[in-house]
């Protein structure tokens, strides 16, 4: 089942989860760390799975809630990366 | 004693420009978002060092522009000039004891939400040297609204030197004082350093810079007040 996600502020139209696009964002915190590149893919890979088996049972959800799950998760694996991912859009 | 040492006061107004964040803020995100990419470490240090360079250009050109336009307008006016210096100072140090920092997790500062969006647009399309130059200019510009205090007693106290050696020492004092945070910033991403570490010490650093900037711009007002309008005047 397609869930979908909700965009902040809730301006734009929802959209279909796109796991690439939470596999690149997860992989860029983690290298922002220096991470090896390898780690920080099977990093992301397995975060990308785990916020793909939460979302298996809704149906909508906001960008909010996919990046909190994923930070939660990261926070197990890459905890420096979390920070960066948790904190990148309040740095301004 | 007080009249006889401007370079200390020149010296502490670049420190009081130091503590502001917002050039420091884009230098981290263009750090961050370069090792996020997998930039090679030359392309990144490029990027910075020309962020650096552009911060430093814009900073004494705005130093000297605010010394030309000084001796050209001044003139007689002397203890206006100081006294309108001395309550800039005073009214930006309270406002940024106030509202400096956005009182939310992170490090968000004063500016509005679509020109944070903006500006982490900007710093997520920098790929060549040129555009991180014209956002290391574009930062020290953004941040005029509070800078321009400890600019202006700066620039004040330089004219008050006697010789072109002296002047050019002290825009040479205030301006490595002003841009060393970039130039730390710099080192220690060049050195191997995360930005995790740089970003968690800011963010639990972010009231102390805040209240010593606020506190030390109202000081520094309070000072220019006594020495040079109230002082003169006795």
């Amino acid at each position: 089942m397609n869930s979908y996600v909700v965009k902040s502020g809730g301006m734009h139209e929802s959209e279909i989860f796109d796991p690439l696009k939470l596999h690149g964002s997860l992989m860029a915190a983690c290298l922002a760390v220096r991470a090896l590149e390898g780690e920080a893919h099977m990093v992301a890979q397995k975060i990308t799975e785990k916020v793909m088996d939460w979302l298996e049972t809704k149906t909508e959800v906001t960008s909010e809630d996919v990046r909190r799950v994923a930070a939660l998760n990261l926070q197990t694996y890459q905890p420096e990366a979390a920070y960066i991912y948790e904190t990148y859009k309040t740095m301004l | 004693m007080i009249s006889a040492s401007p370079i200390f006061v020149i010296a502490f107004a670049g420190l009081l420009h130091a503590s502001f964040q917002l050039g420091v803020a884009l230098l981290t995100l263009l750090s961050g978002h370069s090792l996020g990419i997998n930039r090679s470490f030359h392309k990144l240090m490029r990027l910075n060092i020309a962020y650096l360079f552009g911060a430093t250009v814009i900073t004494v050109l705005i130093f000297a522009a605010l010394a030309y336009f000084a001796l050209l307008s001044i003139g007689s006016n002397i203890q206006i000039a100081w006294l309108i210096t001395a309550i800039i100072n005073i009214v930006i140090g309270v406002s940024v004891i106030i509202f400096y920092y956005r009182r939310t997790k992170g490090t968000g500062l004063w500016i509005p939400d679509s020109m944070a969006q903006y500006l982490n647009k900007r710093v997520k399309k920098t790929d060549h040297t040129g555009e991180a130059f014209t956002l290391g200019a574009g930062s020290v510009l953004a941040e005029t609204p509070f800078l321009i205090g400890p600019f202006a007693v700066a620039v004040l106290y330089t004219l008050t030197l006697e010789g072109a050696q002296l002047q050019f020492l002290s825009l040479l004092t205030y301006s490595l004082i002003a841009l060393a945070p970039l130039v730390a910033i710099v080192s220690l991403v060049g050195g191997g350093h995360k930005i995790s570490h740089i970003q968690k010490w800011r963010e639990e650093n972010k009231l102390f810079l805040q209240y010593c900037a606020g506190c030390g711009l109202v000081i520094l007002g309070v000072f220019v007040l006594v020495d040079k309008v109230v002082g003169a005047n006795i």
